[in-house]
Parts: C-alpha cells; sequence; structure tokens
C-alpha cells in the first residue's frame, strides 16, 4: 500500500481517504469476519468501520501503523456487536425463559456462503480455527494478499505468517477428518442397530 | 527452510490420531510449510526438491497436498462469497464534516422512532420533510402548521376527505403517490362516555420517489445517526 496515499488520507484528501477504503475493505471484511458474533451483519459492520475510519483517521501517527490501526477498529466495532448480541439475548432469555441461545443459528451471509453441505462444513471448520490462525488463513484468502501484507496488518513477522497459514491448514484438515471419523462411526453405529432391529 | 512462530498460540496441534507424522529430517510444521507453499504458488525449486525428496519415501504427502489445496479452494471460495459485499460499501462521502447535514440529521433523530426512519432516506434530497421545522423557523402559523415559502397556507377550507382525496389524485397524476392500501390498520379502539367508539387507525399510502443516491442510516458510537451511502448496482434486479 502506498504510503503517499495513506498519508494524503490522514491529512483528510477525501479522494485519497476513499481509493484507502477501496484497498482495503476486502481485508477488513476477513479481519470482521474472523472476531464478529456468527448472526452479526457483515455490511453494516463494514459500514461502521467505514464510518471509523473516516472520522478518526488522523489520529493514526504515522503512515505505517494505519493497517494495524484499522484492523484495531474492525476488532472493536466486532467485539462491540458481540456484547450487543450477548445483552440481546440475555434479554431475551429473561423475557421467555429459554434455557439454551442459539449460538449456532448461521448467519444468512454463512447460509449464502455455504451453499452445499460440504462447503458448509469447511467454511464452519474454517471459522472454529483458534484466533491465532482464523485471522491469516482468512486474510489468504483475499486475492493477491501476500505473507508480508499479511504480517504487516497482523504486526507479525512474514515467517510467522507464513508458519500460522500453515498450522491453520493442517489443523482444518485434521478438524475435517475427525468429523469425517465421528460421522462414519455415527453410521455405523445407526446401521448396526438397525440390523439388531430387522434380525428380531 | 525454516519455521517460526513467535506468537505461537497452539505450537501443538497435531494429534496422536494425526496422519500426517513427519519424516525423518521433516518436522511437522516443516512439512506444513512445505504443503502450504506449494498451495500458495511461492514454492521454490529447492522447496520442491525437498518435496519429491520426502513423497520419494513418503507418498502420502502428495494425499495431503491434494486434500489441503481442495479445503483451501473452498475455504477461498466461501469466503470470497462472504466478503463480496464488501465491494458495496463506500465510505460516507462528504457528509461527517458538513454542517448543513448533521442540522438535518439532528432534526430528523429529534423526530425519532419509525417516522423518522422511514423519512431519512427522503430528507436528504428534498429538505425537511413536512411537519418538520428547524427551531428557527419563521414560516409557521399559529396552529404551527406547515406553510409554503410564500406564505399560502398548504390547508385550505376543504374538509379533510376531500383534501386528502385531492392530494391523492394530484399525487397519481405527477406519480408520487401509487395508491392507498385498501386495509387500514386499527390501533387502538376504547369506548366513549356518550356510548360511542373511538377507532384510532392508520391509512397507508405508497408514495414513490426517484433518488440520484440513497443513503442508510447508522449511529456512531454516541447514538447520533450518521448517513452512509448505498450502492446499488444498476444490473441488480432485486429491490432493498
Amino acid at each position: 500500500m502506498n504510503e503517499a496515499l495513506i498519508e494524503s488520507a490522514i491529512a483528510g484528501e477525501r479522494e485519497a481517504l476513499s481509493l484507502l477504503w477501496q484497498s482495503s475493505r476486502r481485508w477488513v471484511a476477513t479481519i470482521l469476519l474472523a472476531h464478529k458474533p456468527r448472526d452479526a451483519d457483515l455490511e453494516d459492520l463494514l459500514q461502521v468501520v467505514a464510518m471509523q475510519m473516516c472520522r478518526k483517521i488522523s489520529t493514526v501517527d504515522e503512515p505505517k501503523a494505519f493497517k494495524s490501526w484499522l484492523r484495531t477498529v474492525a476488532i472493536n466495532v466486532a467485539r462491540q456487536e458481540g456484547r450487543k448480541t450477548t445483552n440481546r439475548k440475555r434479554s431475551m432469555l429473561r423475557l421467555v425463559g429459554l434455557e439454551q441461545s442459539n449460538d449456532r443459528s448461521p448467519s444468512p451471509a454463512d447460509v449464502i456462503a455455504a451453499e452445499s453441505d460440504e462447503s458448509r462444513k469447511i467454511y464452519q471448520a474454517a471459522m472454529s480455527l483458534p484466533m491465532g490462525y482464523r485471522e491469516p488463513v482468512l486474510m489468504r484468502c483475499v486475492r493477491s494478499m501476500s505473507y508480508q501484507q499479511i504480517g504487516e496488518v497482523l504486526e507479525l513477522p512474514t515467517t510467522t505468517i507464513e508458519t500460522r497459514i500453515a498450522r491453520g491448514r493442517r489443523m482444518l484438515r485434521e478438524i475435517l477428518a475427525q468429523q469425517e471419523r465421528e460421522q462414519h462411526a455415527e453410521r455405523e453405529t445407526v446401521s448396526s442397530v438397525s440390523a439388531r432391529g430387522g434380525a428380531r | 527452510m525454516s519455521v517460526h512462530d513467535t506468537n505461537s498460540t497452539n505450537g501443538s496441534s497435531g494429534s496422536s490420531e494425526s496422519n500426517d507424522q513427519p519424516v525423518v529430517g521433516l518436522p511437522g510444521d516443516e512439512r506444513d510449510v512445505l504443503i502450504s507453499r506449494v498451495i500458495d504458488g511461492v514454492a521454490s525449486s529447492e522447496d520442491w526438491k525437498i518435496f519429491r525428496a520426502v513423497a520419494a519415501h513418503d507418498p502420502s504427502i502428495w494425499s495431503e497436498l491434494a486434500d489441503t489445496q481442495q479445503i483451501d479452494e473452498s475455504v477461498r471460495a466461501s469466503v470470497h462469497h462472504v466478503i463480496d459485499i464488501a465491494d458495496r460499501i463506500e465510505l460516507p462521502g462528504g457528509m461527517i464534516d458538513d454542517r448543513t447535514m448533521r442540522t438535518r440529521i439532528d432534526l430528523v433523530s429529534r423526530w425519532g422512532g419509525w417516522a423518522a426512519a422511514a423519512a431519512i432516506l427522503l430528507v436528504w434530497f428534498f429538505g425537511n420533510p413536512v411537519g418538520i421545522q428547524p427551531e428557527d423557523a419563521q414560516d409557521s402559523n399559529i396552529a404551527g402548521l406547515p406553510l409554503f415559502g410564500n406564505g399560502t397556507t398548504l390547508l385550505n377550507d376543504a374538509k379533510p376527505e376531500q383534501a386528502l382525496s385531492q392530494y391523492l389524485q394530484a399525487g397519481q397524476q405527477s406519480g408520487r403517490v401509487v395508491g392507498e392500501m385498501p386495509e387500514q390498520i386499527v390501533i387502538e379502539t376504547r369506548p366513549m362516555p356518550d356510548g360511542t367508539i373511538e377507532v384510532l387507525y392508520l391509512r397507508q399510502i405508497i408514495e414513490r420517489q426517484i433518488l440520484d443516491h440513497a443513503y442508510r442510516e447508522l449511529h456512531d458510537e454516541t447514538g447520533r445517526a450518521v448517513p452512509v451511502p448505498v450502492k446499488f448496482s444498476p444490473s441488480a434486479d432485486r429491490s432493498y
């Protein structure tokens, strides 16, 4: 990302600010995706981040700090939404006396993203990775984002980013393999129960 | 080839059931990084040399590569699908420091409730809706009813039904009014002392406006309403 562009944006130039947002919004979306509650609307959160960037970019000390600053803004917005969601759920629990929260209900975007069972399973597994791995793995999905660029956002060395992405991918493979084994065992149990039932 | 994670949160991700046991001379992390580099298309010729050497002793690395690549493709496709929405999000163009706009937002905010939510999109382009007057407005009559700029009263001597009918007709002619919903929504009914019944109800009139731009209302951390532009795709065949 061009430092001169960031400098101009910090100085308040609308054109620069707009270009900077356009080049950042996709990776900002992945940060939000990694941190937001499942049922929060990604579009709304992006709007709030855009608004905050507009209003507070002048507080960024130097261009190099911009990416990590914007990531912090995005994380705060996602966490704030998380607190709101928790409060909403608490009040709902009080109102209707439910004993279980519906944490697992997927957001509409999540549903759209995962049209087939297989892709939904993989997407959910990716979202269940530990945060330290989830962020770089999701950011790597943004076209043209190199290990170095991801490192600039996460404030980590490039080598660390590379290792986390590699481990994250391995974890994903293991999570899915584990799920496959469990499903297989479940199917075996069901078929043996059916067979016993049929024999009687 | 070296592997680093100075801030590792979970270095021992492999389980005892893991089927990707490292081969001699290639620790698990290095094997993962090797596979990852191949997937990302950044493997050097040296990396490929190591990969082939490992594969010669342990061909399962090929299936690990294939599985990981397939999973990665799927995650990428899903994430792309979800974050595509980001391309529609624009900055709140030029409005944050615009005093006029802020005054308008404040006016609408003060009005509050669903009416303000419904009105806000139009407020930006058509001025204050009827009934919202700036505090320093001079053009109002004793009853607080709005006046047109030239001092002519908006309401004439017509009865309410006649005035409404005129509005509907004129609105339909100009294209502003689409029509009135046949159903009237009863809000409250209560018996009156004289034996009659008072009914409060909503009449629903559908209006249309053509806008150059549209804005959504969001609230900043202080709860103040802020407009943000909504980008419509000309090819989109859905309404919002």
